[in-house]
């Protein structure tokens, strides 16, 4: 684990808009990994199913934000991150790379996360569950609407 | 930047993971066996102590119930009840909060099952949105037996002070104000578990319809 948390810090950098956020997402997963291990067979690469568990984590993942209330009764909305604040990376290109990743959905910043990280499309289409051709698609959805947010910069 | 900036971005990035994010073994180890501050953990948490209460008050219930019956001198509830009418409230009492526990056992087990997977991103959203509806249910049904029988029970302490069972009206109120209640604090508990959960599994399911269709 100690080895492979480069795979952690990308999906929380991916998913977490402040690092009180990214702390306890990266402890999240560390804390799922360690209790799902055993369900490690071996049948896939370690680092694909470490992928896939990070992933899950991070998917369910929900920041309670106390919004409304109808009288005595509170209603939750749950915030879905928003890029990182421009601030806290002084490098301009990646504040680009946030921006452009903040307009995607959560399953779509998986795909990306896994194509920006060289993962085949086989396996993306493995840790995902969908197809090879589906991959492929959603890849060029993604792309659309990437060139869409660079456009309107 | 263009899409193929991306990449030379995302290495960048890599970069900045390595130097910034890179935490130690020791720091690995305490968040291996630190306590998940997650919501679903929270709700997990919520439910233990749920069960926790349940099962000290059935045997608190059941004992005062079987008390009453084999000692009439000692009756709790003498205020409302009799003797026989003790017992029988906290049989029933015991009996409803074995069940509420037996539902939020089913509702922890649904949790527990799906909060550690390695299942595909697809298959653990359908089976995650599943649970966690089964979990909402299970969490309602417990609450909505209780009210019913409380509120009953105490109409009939106050109704029937000075009464007995005929067929009249206060009688058929004592059938009709259960299906009442529960109808009420069942729809309310789904109005609740709406309130706090809906938009979420709603965001859920939009995911899960995005990997399903083409």
């Amino acid at each position: 684990m100690d080895e492979s948390q480069g795979i952690i810090h990308k999906v929380c950098r991916m998913y977490c808009d402040n690092e009180t956020h990214r702390e306890d997402l990266f402890q999240e997963i560390v804390v799922q990994l360690w209790k799902s291990y055993p369900s490690f067979k071996g049948e896939s690469k370690f680092s694909t199913w470490m992928y896939r568990v990070a992933l899950n984590v991070a998917i369910q993942d929900f920041r309670k934000e106390k919004k409304r209330r109808f009288l005595f009764l509170e209603q939750f909305e749950f915030k879905e991150p928003a890029s990182a604040p421009k601030s806290e990376f002084k490098n301009e290109r990646i504040d680009a790379l946030y921006k452009a990743i903040s307009n995607l959905d959560k399953i779509e910043r998986a795909i990306m996360l896994l194509h920006l990280d060289e993962v085949p499309n086989e396996e993306i289409a493995a840790i995902v569950g969908i197809t090879q051709n589906y991959v492929r698609v959603k890849m060029t959805r993604i792309r659309k609407k990437l060139a869409i947010t660079i456009k309107t910069d | 930047m263009e899409f193929t900036e991306f990449k030379s971005s995302w290495n960048l990035l890599q970069q900045d993971v390595i130097t910034t994010d890179t935490v130690d073994k020791s720091t690995i180890k305490t968040s291996v066996h630190s306590k998940s501050k997650s919501e679903i953990s929270k709700i997990k948490r919520g439910l233990h102590i749920k069960f926790v209460i349940g099962s000290v008050s059935i045997v608190f219930a059941a004992a005062l119930a079987l008390l009453s019956l084999l000692n009439p001198a000692f009756n709790p509830l003498d205020f409302i009840f009799s003797p026989t009418e003790t017992a029988a409230f906290l049989g029933v009492m015991a009996l409803s909060l074995a069940a509420m526990v037996i539902f939020n056992l089913r509702a922890y087990s649904q949790i527990k099952a799906v909060e550690t997977s390695a299942l595909n991103l697809k298959e653990n959203l359908q089976h995650f949105i599943d649970a966690m509806k089964k979990a909402i249910a299970f969490n309602i049904y417990s609450d909505v037996l209780i009210t019913p029988i409380i509120i009953t029970w105490a109409y009939y302490a106050y109704a029937f002070e000075g009464h007995t069972l005929a067929f009249d009206g206060r009688t058929a109120l004592l059938f009709i104000l259960p299906i009442l209640t529960g109808v009420f604090s069942y729809l309310l508990g789904k109005f609740i578990q709406n309130l706090k959960f809906g938009k979420y599994l709603g965001r859920l399911s939009s995911y899960l319809d995005s990997l399903q269709k083409k």
